[in-house]
């Protein structure tokens, strides 16, 4: 249970927003009748995901503290003639759903976790107890103005995406679980993007139990 | 490497439009329907089947707090949310009445403190003195089943001495408004499994809790199953080959026991008669039986639900048929009666979701 092995990571720093010029560029990983359904969160974790190799018999996580917030909210905008679409769409885990629709990618197990400051631990141990070989952690957020400025979405669009394994063949970094060890310094989501992008060693608390390390070779 | 030490359910129960899962088995023995004909959006002419256990009204406080804390008073009392006594916490709609009600009305804030997933549970994690050792999990329809799954792994690794799976999902104007909008919840009542010409579903509020343990009980989660088939956001691949990848292995699993098994059987057609072929290759001569036509389909919490109503059904030794279905149906296993269960060592529980999410486990009487 103790270790998984990355064999690919990817991650998009957080901006407040996509620009058209970065949505037109991220659509083309998708047919355009898929791509049309797609909000930024979704083009992110699509193009985050392309070069990684996935199997029927992988399990997926995604971590994600709002999910689809940008169907959520042209959702809620749509009453009192309320949008089928915009409501299907809504439905949490939809931004990978529907990414892995447009690949008719099927997989063993989708495990959508939602949290707040110890989310990414919380998805890292989840991967950690996973029986399968392969797990495509995977994450992120949107912004969209009226959740962010009630604070009930994201300030800011980002995401990450790590492939974690069993073999410790083709690896860039391993994750470690360690129980009853000193926590380190709280790490945010958020925080832990840019890190995650340069490489840097991360560590995550999980309360009382013990602390995940990423680290790379 | 050693083997995966046997987890076992400890206690559970419920709430649903029928009471808590004593009341609710009882009722749907006696053919008792808790779905009701109620206008899916204010001012509207129509009328769905829903099976309430309040007005359908985005309040505050909500009506799912008090109601899931009511129900959590009777879950055992540990320290939970501690290092050992992780929680997980699963729904399809937490607060989402909330975030509906403060949409519309910007003066109502004191709904935005809880419109999210993350600040709802923090609502129920106050109230009881929860530890920051919890999860919060939603894969729609098949939520409940996946936190159970999450918890069996959690106690597989040592890395709790027992688990509590929460549940809750009430509804509200966003979520019927939307499957109205969808026109699967229309005027028809729905009838798992029959062959009809069109399926209709009804929902329910519905909440569920399991307390699941390494220490034996005569209950044994002796396998559980997932599938994502990703093939359409609101279909199923028409071969069923879905429904065949989560319910092939809780069939292999239960060679030698004489199981039945409790179906998602929301009253959709194409995805009732999948589910009710896939079961009866699987499994033949298996009964197959769904309760939604009468509890309607509790969402992400179904899973617990159900589970909760079949530990009763098992301790009485009789099992609820398909409420609200009226023959012919869509393969022989179909059961619409209540039948003993003095035979029977096992049962088998599925729930299905949007994006084609398939979850199953597989329960022993021993």
């Amino acid at each position: 249970m103790n270790k998984r092995y990355i064999t690919h990571a990817s991650s998009r720093l957080p901006v407040r927003e996509l620009t058209e010029d970065e949505r037109k560029l991220l659509r083309k990983n998708f047919s355009p009748l898929a791509a049309r359904r797609l909000t930024s969160l979704s083009l992110i974790l699509g193009d985050l995901t392309k070069d990684a190799p996935a199997s029927p018999d992988d399990e997926w996580i995604f971590a994600s503290s709002y999910g689809g917030s940008i169907s959520l909210e042209q959702y809620l905008r749509s009453f009192p003639n309320p949008s089928p679409l915009h409501f299907q769409n809504s439905i949490q885990p939809g931004p990978i759903d529907l990414v892995n629709v447009a690949r008719q990618q099927p997989a063993r197990q989708l495990i959508p976790l939602i949290g707040a400051e110890n989310l990414l631990g919380e998805a890292l141990l989840t991967a950690l107890i996973s029986p399968v070989d392969t797990m495509h952690l995977i994450g992120g957020e949107e912004h969209t103005n009226w959740a962010a400025d009630h604070q009930l979405g994201s300030q800011t669009t980002y995401g990450f995406y790590l492939r974690l394994s069993t073999a410790p063949q083709n690896t860039i970094g391993e994750l470690t679980f360690e129980p009853n060890t000193p926590p380190p310094s709280p790490l945010s989501t958020e925080d832990a993007i840019p890190l995650l992008d340069a490489r840097k060693p991360l560590a995550f608390t999980l309360p009382e139990r013990g602390v995940i390390r990423l680290q790379w070779s | 490497m050693n083997p995966r030490p046997d987890v076992f359910l400890h206690a559970c129960d419920c709430r649903t439009a029928l009471g808590n899962a004593q009341d609710s088995w009882q009722s749907l023995i006696d053919g008792q329907i808790a779905l009701a004909p109620t206008p899916p959006l204010s001012g509207s002419d129509d009328r769905v089947p829903l099976a309430l256990t309040g007005p359908l009204a985005e309040v505050s406080p909500p009506r799912w707090l008090a109601a899931s804390l009511e129900l959590l008073a009777e879950s055992p009392k540990r320290p939970w949310g501690s290092a050992r006594y992780p929680i997980v916490v699963t729904s399809s709609n937490f607060g989402i009445d909330q975030m509906l009600a403060f949409h519309q009305d910007p003066e109502a804030v004191e709904c935005s403190t809880r419109a999210t997933a993350v600040s709802a549970v923090e609502a129920i994690a106050e109230s009881l003195g929860w530890g920051a050792n919890r999860i919060i999990l939603s894969n729609a329809c098949v939520s409940a089943q996946l936190g159970l799954i999450h918890a069996t792994r959690l106690l597989e690794n040592d890395l709790a001495d027992e688990a509590l799976v929460f549940s809750f999902d009430y509804l509200s104007h966003f979520v019927v408004g939307g499957f109205h909008s969808l026109k699967i919840l229309n005027a028809d009542f729905p009838q798992p499994y029959a062959a009809r010409k069109t399926g209709s579903i009804g929902l329910g509020d519905g909440a569920g809790f399991a307390v699941l343990s390494r220490q034996p009980t005569p209950y044994r989660l002796a396998a559980a199953t997932t599938h994502s088939e990703f093939h359409h956001m609101t279909g199923n691949h028409p071969t069923g080959s879905g429904f065949d990848a989560v319910i092939a292995p809780l069939a292999k699993a239960a060679t030698g026991h004489r199981i039945w098994v409790k179906g998602h059987g929301t009253g959709t057609l194409e995805a009732g008669c999948l589910e009710a072929e896939a079961v009866a290759r699987a499994l033949p001569g298996a009964p197959l039986v769904s309760w939604k036509g009468s509890l309607g389909h509790t969402l992400g919490s179904c899973g617990l639900v159900e589970l909760a109503i079949a530990r009763i059904a098992i301790e009485k030794n009789q099992a609820p048929g398909t409420i609200g279905s009226q023959a012919p149906f869509c393969a022989d296993n179909v059961t619409a009666k209540p039948f003993a269960l003095n035979d029977f060592t096992g049962v088998i529980l599925l729930s299905s979701a949007f994006g084609g999410a398939h979850a199953g486990h597989l329960l022993l009487r021993e």
